[in-house]
């Protein structure tokens, strides 16, 4: 028997049991000596009952825990859609306080008294402003009065 | 397919619908019918339990898995497409929970070796040399053996076991795994040789 087989045998070997053809090569050929424990090893820790069944009542404990789940699922989406209606709306309500604020100070402003040009035809700061003599805004007040001592 | 439709011992008689094809039944079960759902957890529960039993040694832990299989196919039993067999969808399914369950649990190999009991790793390199153990013995060599699997990755160790216990062909492999044949075949290799290094390091080490 070749290594080739005997690797074969030990892959299909049920219940960890070795077939003895390939018993005879293991205990000659260190590499396939180390191919048996090594599937020896996955075979042991993945043992099973083959006749395992689960437990009673397997399909009622599914439906509750399907009916939990949808539960969770639908109170999210409840949630979820709460969400997504409530921000919208107070981004909404929002901008609408903006707009009547704008609106109001536009209607609530004096006529005509609204734009640059009326401010400063009517406003007497900015006639006071513009009439006065550049100089003499800047003008150092200390040098006039130096200029005024005799 | 070797995952095979294993004729249960509850199912038998236990169905209105037992003549019935599972693609047909995941047609109803996909247009909300629960009859149909059900008739199918009874018809493969127990397989995907006992797959499931090859990675958790604990049932309660395989029970879990199985209704997360089982409420996944709930979930998407409209995505089924009935021209591909339901054992390969179901498969991996099945295959993937199980590999998601190890990723959680799954830990380093020398956390694992200074965690086993010198007895224990005799043992087990005696149950690896082939000796015959006594029960107690021989429980103590599965848990060491239990922890050593659980150092490998779990992709790997799901391909193992698929193709060396389940008696899975490449193909079926790749189809329950979503890869391909090569990357089946590759991985395989790869997984053996992560466990040849396995039951080596246990070969003359543990103790007593």
């Amino acid at each position: 028997m070749n290594c080739r087989r005997t690797r074969k045998l030990l892959r299909r070997a049920a219940g960890g049991e070795i077939a003895d053809e390939a018993r005879r090569h293991v205990e000659s050929c260190p590499a396939c000596a180390i191919e048996a424990r090594a599937h020896l090893l996955l075979w042991l820790g993945s043992e099973r009952d083959e006749g395992a069944l689960v437990r009673p009542g397997f399909e009622q404990r599914l439906r509750a825990r399907l009916q939990a789940e949808t539960t969770v699922a639908r109170s999210s989406a409840w949630n979820g859609g709460f969400e997504r209606l409530v921000r919208p709306a107070l981004a909404a309500a929002a901008a609408l306080v903006l707009v009547c604020a704008g609106l109001y100070v536009q209607v609530a402003a004096p006529q005509g008294g609204g734009d640059l040009a009326s401010l400063l035809e009517t406003d007497p700061v900015f006639t006071s402003v513009l009439t006065v003599d550049p100089d003499a805004m800047f003008a150092d007040p200390n040098m006039t009065a130096a200029t005024d001592e005799p | 397919m070797s995952i095979g439709h294993e004729a249960d011992p509850e199912t038998v008689g236990g169905s209105a619908h037992d003549d019935e094809s599972d693609a047909s039944l995941m047609g109803r079960a996909a247009g909300g019918d629960p009859a149909a759902f059900d008739d199918l957890v009874l018809r493969w529960k127990n397989r995907v339990f006992r797959l499931a039993l090859r990675f958790f040694r604990r049932p309660e832990d395989a029970e879990d898995v199985t209704q997360e299989v089982f409420m996944k196919v709930y979930r998407t039993a409209a995505t089924y497409r009935r021209d591909a067999p339901f054992e390969h969808w179901l498969l991996r399914i099945a295959t993937n929970a199980c590999r998601d369950r190890l990723r959680l649990t799954r830990r380093r190999p020398e956390e694992i070796l200074s965690a086993l009991t010198p007895d224990a790793g005799a043992w087990l390199d005696r149950a690896l040399s082939g000796v015959a153990l006594q029960a107690q013995q021989a429980e103590a060599a599965k848990e060491a053996a239990v922890e050593l699997l659980a150092t490998l990755p779990p992709k790997d160790r799901a391909v193992l076991v698929l193709l060396d216990l389940e008696g899975l062909s490449a193909r079926e492999v790749a189809a329950a795994t979503g890869s391909t044949r090569a990357a089946v075949k590759v991985r395989a290799m790869r997984a053996r040789r992560a466990l040849r290094r396995l039951a080596l390091g246990r070969k003359g080490g543990g103790g007593s």
